[in-house]
């Protein structure tokens, strides 16, 4: 499965691509902001994995930009924050964000919102 | 611009010390020039004033006091910019400097465990006397460990940026409220730095990662529940 890690944090994109790596993601894209990320996707990427707060454009419009477009508007996205406040959860999942990860995450968290949105059952994919 | 306090002081000094002046030439004038008895009013009027003729006085009194407070609020906005705004810029300059530190390290640790868990690869594959699997997947996990680890950096960073945001703020408040107690500029309206987009979360934190996930986890369930419009959540 093709992911796409969004962080404006070089070392934050390290780390989230080395935990995908050990749970058995490999196949990883990278971008540094939401804007990025949009030129990144270019029908190949599955899921998508994103950061809340980052220059130029952030998580949620990323998300509510990735939902507005027919093409990429029912990939699964994991939010991966250290926003922990109950509006921005309530924000997120309107902005139409599939799964909520804190930071710090071990890579077990993240195999299991990744099995759980990535799943056929979940309506994500 | 509307006039110093001091401006005004002067203005009036003078205004009253020519007044008077104007009362003693007419007071001393012939009769034929006070035959007038509006005149005559009035300079009877202004005899009965026994305070008018120390009036300058007095007010140059006040002038000096009030130039002399003015002076103490000068060296206070002076003593406020030169220290303040200095040691407020310097603790900025030194949380940034941390911030980029430790992502420096963060990385050259990063890069360590990449080699790191390169030469276990290495290991695992050469042919003499390689280590067992299990040490080399020991290994792997406690490097795999380390990684995660490293995620203090990004939420340190996002503390600093917070920190240093906040200071930035104080500095520009500090500097505000200095700059009202200065004449030559006139009385100043409150100059802040608009609302950006954070790129930061000044509030993220380290603590307690196990028990705010499950509340999240929660949180996030509630607001599925009650925003069913969105199908993009896990079911």
């Amino acid at each position: 499965m093709k992911c796409l890690v969004i962080d404006d944090s070089a070392t934050m994109r390290r780390i989230v691509v080395n935990a995908l790596k050990t749970i058995g993601y490999n196949d990883v894209v990278e971008a540094g902001d939401g804007k990025e990320a949009l030129t990144k996707c270019d029908g190949t990427i599955q899921m998508v994995i994103t950061d809340w707060n980052m220059p130029i454009m952030g998580g949620l419009d990323l998300v509510k930009s990735l939902r507005s477009d027919p093409q990429t508007a029912k990939l699964p996205i994991l939010m991966v924050t250290t926003r922990s406040v109950k509006e921005d959860i309530l924000q997120a999942v309107e902005a139409g964000v599939s799964s909520y990860i804190l930071k710090p995450f071990t890579p077990q968290v993240l195999k299991e919102k990744l099995d759980q949105i990535s799943s056929p059952t979940s309506g994500s994919a | 611009m509307a006039p110093g306090p001091s401006s005004v002081g002067t203005e009036l000094q003078t205004t009253i010390e020519l007044l008077h002046r104007l009362f003693l030439e007419v007071e001393g004038a012939d009769a034929s020039m006070r035959k007038s008895s509006r005149i005559e009013e009035i300079l009877l009027a202004l005899r009965r004033q026994p305070n008018l003729a120390g009036l300058p006085k007095k007010l140059l009194r006040v002038y000096a006091e009030l130039a002399e407070a003015l002076n103490g609020i000068r060296l206070t906005r002076e003593t406020i910019q030169a220290y303040s705004v200095e040691r407020l810029r310097d603790t900025q300059m030194r949380l940034n400097a941390v911030s980029s530190t430790t992502e420096s390290a963060a990385i050259e640790m990063l890069n360590g465990l990449d080699r790191t868990l390169a030469m276990i690869d290495q290991l695992e594959g050469s042919q003499r006397e390689a280590p067992s699997h299990e040490m080399c997947d020991a290994l792997r996990s406690e490097v795999n460990q380390l990684y995660g680890c490293l995620q203090f950096q990004d939420i340190i960073g996002q503390q600093l940026r917070g920190a240093a945001g906040l200071l930035l703020e104080v500095e520009q408040r500090v500097e505000t409220v200095a700059s009202l107690f200065d004449e030559s500029h006139g009385a100043r309206s409150v100059d802040l730095p608009s609302e950006a987009p954070a790129s930061y979360n000044p509030d993220a934190s380290m603590r307690d990662t196990a028990s705010r996930q499950a509340m999240i986890d929660e949180a996030f369930s509630l607001a599925r529940r009650s925003a069913p419009s969105n199908p993009f959540v896990t079911g």
